[in-house]
């Protein structure tokens, strides 16, 4: 593989990764060869060692990951200095908000898969004209999509759980502060 | 459970003294002099292991803890990227020393 090739190469697999600032790594990766090329290193011996184009994104991905992991420590680490008041408050509120709010994606998703389920029944039990058919199929469709958005949002609500319990610590802490200087 | 925890802590423990390593280890391949991407694994490999693509992040992280300042200049009439470090840098690379000699008494008492 020549150097246009893995540059190339480089460039479509990270535009897979959005958050990658893909334009400086290539202008890194383009240097790099090119400072090896001028020392007289051999161009496709040089790309080899620089390994597999996927063990490339995994190390820049695996320092992100890294770093996401230090900074949740650090801010783990709030409740930890936050007093048990608030400690035991904030954490009350946090599960009492993930039950509402899962409960109400959850009726959600039970909503949209019942309209699809009574859609389906009225189709197959009672005769009706091709008009009907079709108009239950819509209804159908519209279900499945309202069960499939309930399902995006518990989807969504579980990766955000983290940052909403940050959330009311930090609110519950103000709230508390705010008291305390009254 | 207890022991769990412990392993993690270790195992994460074992990851940050590593990336600590080499983030000093680049800080001190531009100690004396302003370098580039190519140029500083050249330097390191002599003495230790490194990949292009293990430097690239180290070089970032770098930058953006402010402890490296980076700048351009045309070379063989294209660009290249130098990195210098600077007084942060040069304080952080200082305070390493101490801890090696804090590290060295404990890997003495653990090695006895």
């Amino acid at each position: 593989m020549n150097k246009r090739m893995f540059i190339s190469k480089l460039k479509k697999e990270l535009k897979n990764y959005k958050k990658i600032d893909s334009e400086e790594i290539i202008y890194y990766y383009d240097e790099m060869i090119q400072d090896a090329l001028d020392e007289g290193q051999n161009e496709n011996d040089f790309i080899k060692s620089l390994g597999s184009i996927d063990s490339i994104i995994g190390n820049i991905i695996k320092d992100g990951d890294f770093i996401k992991e230090v900074k949740s420590a650090n801010n783990n680490s709030l409740i930890n200095i936050v007093s048990t008041t608030v400690r035991v408050i904030s954490l009350l509120c946090y599960y009492f908000a993930l039950f509402i709010i899962g409960i109400i994606y959850i009726s959600i998703v039970i909503a949209g898969f019942s309209v699809v389920a009574q859609a389906g029944i009225y189709l197959a039990v009672d005769n009706l004209d091709t008009m009907g058919q079709i108009a239950l199929g819509a209804v159908m469709l519209v279900g499945l999509g309202i069960g499939l958005i309930g399902l995006a949002l518990i989807k969504h609500l579980l990766n955000n759980t983290q940052s909403i319990r940050l959330y009311i610590i930090r609110k519950t802490k103000q709230l508390f502060s705010k008291q305390r200087s009254q | 459970m207890h022991c769990i925890v412990l392993c993690i802590r270790g195992y994460l423990m074992d990851i940050q003294l590593k990336k600590g390593l080499l983030d000093l280890m680049v800080l001190a391949s531009i100690k004396y002099e302003d370098s580039y991407g190519y140029k500083i694994i050249q330097d390191i490999s002599t003495i230790m292991d490194i990949s292009e693509s293990t430097l690239y992040p180290i070089l970032k992280r770098l930058e953006k803890q402010k402890l490296v300042k980076t700048y351009n200049t045309t070379y063989n009439s294209r660009i290249r990227k130098y990195y210098q470090i600077n007084q942060d840098g040069l304080e952080k690379l200082k305070q390493s020393i101490d801890d090696f000699d804090e590290i060295k008494r404990m890997y003495t008492f653990i090695k006895r």
